[in-house]
């Protein structure tokens, strides 16, 4: 073999050791990104009354004393707002009395606004009216940042 | 057995960072073996040396911050691995003669750079406090290049600052500031933000406390833009700002203002200045200045062309014919002797980059640490699409480095301190 081709050779191993390192790359990748992804929300075929029992989890706590990461757990229905007489009372500075409505009707849970002055956005979009709510969805009211969960 | 535990808790890096020993392997015997004139046992050494610097960083991470990210440091490994190769095969050329020598030194000053970073931002918080400190100091180094600096190109543009021998670039620092600032900045407000809306008519505008920056980040890259020719940066600074910005607002609607500000700034600095009008015209027609303005564009096209598919091989092209190979057109140099496949790889190590600071961001606990990781990882994917889009002719030439394989000591070192950052932020004790 001449030396020619074996400089030939070299040029190739050279480029092809980039892409061998990438191709390590893109595998670790995937696999980061297999173990971050969360677990489905609910499992196929689980229990026959369709999620009727359902929570808050806190994302963000804004102003409020709660922590990130606690739950509240559902009636039907459930009042959000600042006055003391609230289901989840809310002490946060851009909440209204009574902020939102969670209510849990024949097709599901459903989110209504209660005309707050400063709104409700449903998974970063306003909330207007009463709106229909599945798991997972993400609720800001005020500062507070919640995630609404289905039971399974 | 120390440190067979020590592989284990960053196995991916570790092994990572045997491919970048490979690659430097296989580069410097084609270099020695191509490169008559090159010294063989220099050559050698000193990527030897470049492996066992980055062998201790990665130790050093084991050590103190053994759950911080494992992709990021081979990553730059490897594109700092193939620049200093371009530029080591370049230093045949008289011109470029003593530049190899010299980036080594400013390789293994980034690394100690990058575990002092480490070291010193233990806790990134504190850094909120200095958010006007920073903004200040920006500023004031902007303009204090405006009216100290000098062009170390002899043209009129002042961009560097000069002592002893020794040249800077304050626009490099610049960056690492603008972004801290940002991220304080808007995190501060992002509560009252996310609810405010500014309206005017029908038109919904950011609330007042996003237009007084934007505006401020507008009228810097302007001055950039305007008094030293610097498109590059002012893309890059607005750039990072609108991606700042969607992530603190979340709203897409932010990004459309955004652009569309900049475009008014184009088009009014078209107008003014003749130096924009200028680079429009030479991007647009090359060939017609093949021979002089343009000269620097077409011979880097010429490269790409003569590169082809598979390459010239290291060493065996001429990448010297093209003025400032080894920093603004590094990209060319790699394109003509490891052809479209190297050129592809080091895009794809960008990209891969850019993808890793983003995940970074999206597992960071607290906003202010988001922000500054997005700010950090889209200042250098930036810098690294605007130079090689102006390589390339996909948009009008701009003086950026990129990042990690240019030759330059403060481009060098602002980008290992934007990766201790990064590497700061992905470990989660």
């Amino acid at each position: 073999m001449s030396f020619a081709v074996v400089v030939l050779l070299f040029r190739i191993l050279l480029v092809a050791l980039l892409y061998l390192f990438l191709a390590q790359v893109v595998r670790i990748m995937y696999r980061d990104l297999r173990i971050a992804a969360p677990s489905p929300p609910t499992t196929p075929g689980g229990s026959g009354r369709s999620g009727t029992s359902a929570q808050l989890v806190v994302l963000s706590a804004g102003q409020t004393a709660f922590q990130a990461g606690q739950q509240f757990r559902l009636r039907n229905p459930t009042l959000l707002g600042r006055e003391p007489a609230s289901d989840i009372l809310v002490d946060d500075d851009f909440v209204s009395a009574q902020h939102l409505k969670l209510l849990s009707g024949p097709t599901g849970w459903s989110a209504q606004d209660l005309n707050a002055t400063n709104g409700t956005r449903l998974n970063g979009s306003r909330l207007r009216g009463t709106m229909p709510l599945k798991s997972g969805d993400i609720l800001d009211v005020g500062r507070l940042k919640l995630r609404f969960v289905l039971d399974h | 057995m120390a440190l067979a535990s020590l592989a284990r808790a960053r196995g991916h890096e570790y092994r990572l960072l045997l491919f970048v020993g490979a690659v430097l392997a296989v580069g410097g015997w084609l270099l020695v073996v191509n490169v008559p004139s090159l010294a063989p046992a220099h050559t050698i050494q000193e990527l030897a040396l470049l492996f066992g610097l980055y062998a201790l960083a990665s130790l050093f991470l084991s050590f103190r911050l053994p759950t911080a990210d494992q992709v990021l440091l081979p990553v730059v490994a490897l594109l700092t691995a193939i620049g200093l190769l371009s530029i080591r095969r370049l230093s045949t050329t008289e011109l470029y003669a003593a530049s190899a020598d010299r980036q080594v030194v400013w390789l293994a000053a980034g690394i100690v750079v990058l575990m002092a970073t480490i070291t010193l931002a233990p806790r990134l918080e504190s850094l909120k406090r200095y958010k006007y400190t920073a903004a200040a100091a920006g500023f004031l180094l902007i303009l204090g290049t405006i009216r100290f600096g000098v062009d170390i190109t002899g043209g009129p543009y002042r961009r560097w600052f000069g002592f002893h021998g020794i040249y800077f670039q304050p626009v490099e620092i610049l960056k690492v500031l603008v972004v801290i600032f940002y991220a304080a900045y808007l995190d501060e407000k992002r509560e009252v933000l996310s609810l405010a809306e500014f309206r005017l008519g029908r038109l919904r505008l950011p609330p007042i406390q996003y237009l007084g920056p934007l505006f401020l980040t507008w009228l810097l890259s302007l001055l950039l833009l305007t008094f030293q020719n610097d498109l590059g940066s002012a893309l890059l600074f607005f750039g990072i700002f609108l991606a700042m910005l969607y992530v603190a607002s979340e709203r897409r609607s932010y990004l459309w203002i955004g652009i569309g500000v900049f475009l008014v700034g184009v088009v009014l600095a078209f107008r003014l200045f003749p130096h924009v009008r200028q680079r429009a015209d030479i991007w647009l027609n090359p060939w017609r200045y093949a021979h002089d303005q343009a000269y620097q564009v077409v011979q880097g096209l010429i490269a790409l062309a003569n590169g082809g598919i598979v390459g010239s091989g290291l060493g065996q092209g001429h990448p010297g014919f093209v003025p400032v190979a080894n920093t603004d057109f590094i990209f060319t140099s790699v394109g003509e002797e490891l052809g479209l496949g190297g050129g592809m790889a080091v895009l794809g190590l960008f990209l891969v980059f850019a993808f890793r600071g983003l995940r970074i961001a999206a597992l960071a606990r607290d906003p202010f640490e988001r922000l500054m990781a997005v700010g950090l990882t889209s200042t250098l994917a930036i810098q690294a699409l605007v130079i090689v889009g102006g390589n390339l002719r996909l948009m009008p030439l701009t003086g950026v480095t990129l990042p990690f394989m240019s030759y330059g000591g403060s481009s060098l070192l602002a980008n290992f301190v934007i990766i201790g950052l990064l590497l700061r932020i992905s470990a989660h004790e």
